[in-house]
C-alpha cells in the first residue's frame, strides 16, 4: 500500500516530473527529427557519405548510456543540456536509418516517372520521396522516442530532472514507493507514447499503402477520422504544456522570485522550506525549482538571472563554484566564499545554519559499543580489523576515505565500494562495519548508526547556506531577516529528524517542511 | 519531328551506342526494338535527357535539346512507363494535376479537362478519387496514358508501357493506342521488346542490335525484305503469319498459262481447252496482257459456229483480285465466289497471275513446314 500512498501525497510532484520528463523527451526527439531526416536525406543523395554517418550513429548506439552520460559531464556540465544531448544522440540512429531505408525502397520506376514528367529535385524530394518514406521515417521516431523517455530516466543520473529523479532519489533513500512512482509513470508514459506514435504513423501512411485499403473504405475512413481527433488532441496537449512554460519563461513578475533545490531529501525538505518561509512573512510570490539540478544547474540559472535563491553548502561553494582546494576552516571557507560570490557573481551569501551535511564515518552501534568508538581517533587501533563499504566517489576521492586514513593513522582490513543505500544494509547483514555517509542522512536515524566525531577536524564544512542573488535582496530587504532566522533554527540533529521523516516515514518533503515551521513557530 | 545526329553513349569506357541516325516524322509511332541490352530504352531516355549524351545530336521540333533546361524539355514531352510511373501515394485525380500543377494550368477547367482525359483513355469518372493499388494494371495504364496527354505535347514516349500486363489487356491497349493516335497525330516513339506489339502499332520500326541500328523501316518492310540475317531471325521465320494483312495476293499467286488473245478463235480455245488441267481461259491482249475477260468451255460449246473470235463471248468475273490484295481479301473472296480461283491484275489491269485452289493451299501450309520458301 506505501506505493500508492506515495503517489497520492505527492501526485503533484509526479504531475511535474511527468511534464519535464515528456517535455524533455520531446525537445531531445524533436532535436533528433531535426537533425537526423536531413542527414537520412543526405546519405541516401551521397552514397560515399553513407557509411561514415551509420558508422559514426551505430557506434553511439553502442556506448553504454552511462558512458555517454558520464562523458557529458565534462563537456556539457550536467542538468538538462547533457541530458538532452545524449538522449538526442541515441535517439539519432533509428531516424537516420529509417530515414535512409525508406528514401532507397522508394521504387525506382516511381522515382524514373517523376523525373520523366519534368519535377525539379526538390519537387520530387518533397511530392514523392518524402510522402512514401513517412511511414518508415514515424516508425523510427516511434523506436527513438520510446527509447528516449527510458533513456531520460537514467539521464537524471546526472540532474536531468524528470521521473528518473524519483526513481534514483528512492534508489538513494531505500523507498520503494517513490521509486515506482518514478518508474511507473515512466513506463505508462512510454506505452502512450508508442501508441500515439502508432496512430501517426498509420495517419502519415497513405491510404493506398494500407492493407486494409482494398477491404473495406469506409471502415478505414472512419478509423483515420479516429486516429486523426486522437492525435490532435495529443499535439493540443503539448503545444498548451510548452505555451504555458514559455509564457511563465516571458512573463517575469517582478513580486515573484524563483528559488530552486538540488533532488535529494534535505534540499527539497530545505527548499519547500524556503518557499512557505518566504510567502507566509513576506507578500513576494514563490516560484520553485525543487529539484532542478545540482550546483552547476543551478548556479549557472542564478548567474542568467533564471534563479534568485537556493540553498548550497559552504564548502560545496568554496570547492565547486569557487574552484578553491578544500580546506577545513570553517570561518575562513565562509569568509572567503562570501567575498567572492559577491565580487565575482554578485550573489550574497547570508548566513550559515548551524547544521553541517559533511562526509562523516558511521559504525554499526554494537561494533561501536564493542569497541567504545565515539571519534574517528577511537578507530586507530582497531581499522585493522573493521571492514568498510562506502561510496565509490568516497572511495575515489583524494579528500576522502584515502585523505581520513591518512590524517588518523589506521587502514581498513578491506574497503569495497558499494553505491546508494545499499551499504546501510551491508552494514546491517555484518558484510562490513564502517561506512561513509552525510551527517544529516535520515538513514543513520533509521539504522540507529553511531556516527564517529570529526576530532581533528579533516573534512570540510559543508554548513547549509543560502544563496541569494544581490539584486533580489536589494529589491526585497527583507527577505534577508526572513530567510535568517529559518535557517538558524537548524542543527544537524534536526536535518537529520526531518530527512528521517521523509526517507524513512515516507512523508512528502512539503509536509516535513510545512509541520517543521509551524512547530518552531516560524510560520503560522 | 525528332531528329537524332550521330548520337553516341559511353559507360566508361564500354560505348553502348554508336553513332546512331534516326528521323522520327511527325505523327507517327516509331517503335524502337531489340534484345536486352541492345541500347532501344537508353536511346529513348536520351530524348528527354534522362540519360545525358556522350556525343552527337537530338533535335525535337527542331530545337537541339542541349539548348533546353532538362525539367523544361521534360515537361514538353510526355513520358509513360510501366505501371509504377504512378504515384502510389496520391489518387488518380492528384496524379492527374500533378502534371497540370507542373504546367501551372489555371484552375478553372481542370476538372473538365481530367473528365475529358478519362474519357478519351476510356475510363470511368468514378476511378479518379481511387489509388493507383486500386486499379488493374490495364487501367493504371490508361491513367498513365492520360497522364502524358493532359498537357497535350507534340511528342511522347513510352517506355515498355504495356509489357507487365496480361496479354488479353495488352492487345485492347495496343489497339486503342492505334486508333487514339489516328485522331491525335502524336510523334511517338514507343519502345518494347515484342515484335508483334511493334508491328501492331507502329508506322516505322527501328531494330536494334548492340548499340547499333539494324534496320530503320515500315513493318512490312521490315517483314517481307529483312536487312540482315539478324533481323531475319529476331522477327522469327514465319512471322509474317502472324500479321496475315502482310501477305499479298502477289506473294500467293501464280503464273497463268491459260490465256488466249482476243482474235483467237473460239474453235482454237476449245482446243486449248483441252490441252490444260483448267476449263477456262483468261483473255489478255496480246503484247500488253491487258485483262480483257473470261471464257470457259460450257460457254464455248453453246456456241453454233465455232469460227467467230472469243472476244465476241467472253463475259467479265464477279471478282477480280489485285496484286496488293491481302491474303485475308483473297480468302474472303474466294468464299463468297464459292469458286476455288481468281484472277490477279496488277496496277494497270494487266494480268499477273492466278490463285487457284492448289496455290492456296500450297502457300497456307508453307508455314507448317520449316524449309519452304513461303514468299
Amino acid at each position: 500500500m506505501g506505493i500508492f500512498s506515495y503517489m497520492f501525497e505527492n501526485i503533484d510532484q509526479i504531475m511535474r516530473l511527468l511534464l519535464e520528463h515528456i517535455q524533455l523527451t520531446a525537445i531531445a526527439v524533436g532535436l533528433a527529427i531535426i537533425v537526423g531526416l536531413p542527414l537520412g536525406i543526405l546519405i541516401s543523395y551521397v552514397k560515399p557519405l553513407n557509411k561514415p554517418v551509420m558508422g559514426a550513429t551505430n557506434l553511439i548506439q553502442a556506448v553504454p548510456s552511462m558512458a555517454l552520460l558520464g562523458f557529458a559531464i565534462p563537456l556539457l556540465g550536467i542538468g538538462t543540456l547533457p541530458s538532452v544531448i545524449v538522449v538526442f544522440l541515441y535517439s539519432l540512429l533509428p531516424i537516420v536509418k529509417n530515414t535512409y531505408i525508406g528514401i532507397s525502397q522508394i521504387s525506382p520506376g516511381t522515382i524514373e516517372a517523376a523525373r520523366g514528367i519534368g519535377l525539379t529535385r526538390q519537387q520530387i524530394l518533397w511530392k514523392v520521396q518524402l510522402p512514401l518514406t513517412l511511414p518508415m521515417l514515424m516508425a523510427g521516431v516511434r523506436i527513438s522516442a520510446v527509447t528516449a523517455v527510458g533513456l531520460m530516466t537514467i539521464a537524471a543520473f546526472i540532474g536531468a530532472g524528470g521521473l528518473g529523479f524519483l526513481v534514483f532519489s528512492g534508489i538513494s533513500s531505500v523507498n520503494n514507493g517513490m521509486i515506482l512512482a518514478g518508474a511507473i509513470p515512466a513506463c505508462i508514459l512510454a506505452l502512450a507514447i508508442d501508441w500515439v506514435l502508432s496512430q501517426v504513423e498509420s495517419l502519415v501512411t497513405p491510404v493506398s499503402l494500407q492493407p486494409e485499403l482494398l477491404k473495406t473504405r469506409s471502415t478505414l475512413t472512419a478509423k483515420r477520422r479516429r486516429q486523426k481527433w486522437s492525435v490532435g488532441i495529443v499535439v493540443a496537449l503539448l503545444v498548451f504544456m510548452f505555451g504555458q512554460n514559455v509564457y511563465a519563461n516571458l512573463v517575469k513578475d517582478p513580486n515573484t522570485i524563483r528559488i530552486g533545490s538540488k533532488q535529494f531529501t534535505e534540499q527539497l525538505v530545505l527548499g519547500n522550506m524556503l518557499g512557505e518561509m518566504i510567502e507566509k512573512n513576506t507578500n513576494i510570490k514563490v516560484e520553485s525549482h525543487l529539484g532542478a539540478g545540482g550546483t552547476q544547474v543551478l548556479f549557472s540559472a542564478m548567474e542568467k538571472g533564471d534563479l534568485d535563491a537556493y540553498i548550497d553548502y559552504t564548502g560545496t561553494a568554496y570547492v565547486d563554484i569557487l574552484k578553491h582546494d578544500p580546506i577545513s576552516d570553517e570561518q575562513e571557507v565562509y569568509d572567503t566564499t562570501k567575498e567572492e560570490l559577491a565580487k565575482k557573481y554578485d550573489v550574497a551569501l547570508l548566513a550559515a545554519a548551524p547544521f553541517s551535511n559533511t562526509y562523516t564515518l558511521a559504525v554499526d552501534p554494537a561494533v561501536a559499543q564493542a569497541y567504545n568508538l565515539h571519534t574517528m581517533s577511537d578507530l586507530s587501533q582497531v581499522a585493522s580489523s573493521l571492514k568498510a563499504g562506502t561510496t565509490l566517489e568516497f572511495l575515489n576521492r583524494q579528500d576522502g576515505l584515502r585523505g581520513v586514513q591518512n590524517e588518523y593513522g589506521f587502514t581498513f582490513k578491506d574497503a569495497k565500494g558499494i553505491d546508494g543505500a545499499t551499504r546501510y544494509v551491508a552494514l546491517s547483514s555484518g558484510d562490513v562495519q564502517v561506512v561513509d555517509a552525510f551527517s544529516t542522512d535520515g538513514l543513520l536515524k533509521k539504522y540507529n548508526l553511531t556516527v564517529l566525531a570529526d576530532d581533528k577536524g579533516f573534512f570540510p564544512p559543508y554548513y547549509g547556506v543560502p544563496l541569494v542573488r544581490q539584486e533580489t535582496i536589494e529589491e526585497h530587504p527583507e527577505l534577508q531577516d526572513v530567510i535568517n532566522r529559518m535557517m538558524a533554527t537548524l542543527d544537524t540533529d534536526t536535518m537529520r529528524e526531518l530527512n528521517y521523516q521523509v526517507d524513512v516515514e515516507h512523508k512528502s518533503p512539503k509536509e516535513v517542511a510545512h509541520n517543521y515551521l509551524v512547530a518552531k513557530g516560524l510560520v503560522k | 519531328m525528332i531528329e537524332i545526329k550521330n548520337v553516341k553513349k559511353r559507360y566508361g569506357k564500354k560505348e553502348v551506342l554508336h553513332d546512331i541516325s534516326l528521323n522520327i516524322p511527325d505523327g507517327e509511332i516509331v517503335s524502337l526494338i531489340g534484345g536486352s541490352g541492345c541500347g532501344k530504352s537508353t536511346l529513348l531516355k536520351m530524348i528527354n535527357r534522362l540519360i545525358p549524351i556522350t556525343g552527337g545530336d537530338i533535335y525535337v521540333n527542331g530545337e537541339n535539346i542541349h539548348d533546353m533546361e532538362p525539367v523544361a524539355l521534360r515537361r514538353k514531352i510526355g513520358y509513360v512507363i510501366q505501371q509504377t510511373g504512378l504515384f502510389p501515394h496520391m489518387t488518380i485525380r492528384k496524379n492527374l494535376e500533378l502534371v497540370m500543377d507542373l504546367h501551372k494550368m489555371p484552375q478553372e477547367g481542370r476538372t473538365e479537362k481530367i473528365n475529358e482525359m478519362m474519357d478519351l483513355v476510356d475510363l470511368s469518372r468514378d476511378l479518379l478519387n481511387r489509388y493507383p493499388i486500386e486499379l488493374s494494371g490495364g487501367q493504371q495504364q490508361r491513367v498513365g496514358v492520360a497522364r502524358a496527354l493532359i498537357v497535350d505535347p507534340d511528342v511522347i514516349l513510352m517506355d515498355e508501357p504495356f509489357s507487365a500486363i496480361d496479354p488479353i489487356t495488352r492487345v485492347s491497349l495496343q489497339d486503342e493506342l492505334r486508333s487514339l493516335q489516328e485522331t491525335l497525330k502524336k510523334t511517338i516513339v514507343f519502345v518494347t521488346h515484342d515484335m508483334d506489339e511493334a508491328i501492331k502499332i507502329s508506322d516505322r520500326i527501328c531494330l536494334m542490335r548492340e548499340g547499333h541500328v539494324e534496320q530503320y523501316d515500315t513493318p512490312e518492310q521490315i517483314l517481307r525484305n529483312p536487312a540482315t540475317e539478324y533481323v531475319e531471325c529476331f522477327i522469327g521465320k514465319n512471322r509474317i503469319w502472324n500479321s496475315p494483312e502482310f501477305i499479298k495476293a502477289e506473294d500467293i499467286m501464280i503464273d497463268a498459262t491459260n490465256i488466249a488473245y482476243p482474235s483467237d478463235s473460239l474453235f482454237r480455245c476449245m482446243k486449248k481447252i483441252k490441252d490444260i488441267p483448267q476449263d477456262f481461259l483468261i483473255i489478255v491482249d496480246r503484247g500488253t496482257r491487258r485483262f480483257r475477260g473470261l471464257v470457259n468451255a460450257r460457254m464455248i460449246r453453246e456456241q453454233i459456229s465455232l469460227q467467230g473470235p472469243v472476244s465476241e463471248i467472253m463475259a467479265q468475273p464477279k471478282k477480280l483480285a489485285h496484286v496488293g490484295d491481302s491474303l485475308l481479301d483473297v480468302v474472303e473472296t474466294i468464299q463468297t465466289l464459292h469458286r476455288p480461283y481468281m484472277i490477279v491484275l496488277d496496277d494497270s489491269e494487266r494480268l499477273a497471275g492466278v490463285i487457284t485452289q492448289s496455290s492456296l493451299i500450297t502457300t497456307l501450309g508453307s508455314q507448317y513446314v520449316d524449309d519452304a520458301e513461303v514468299i
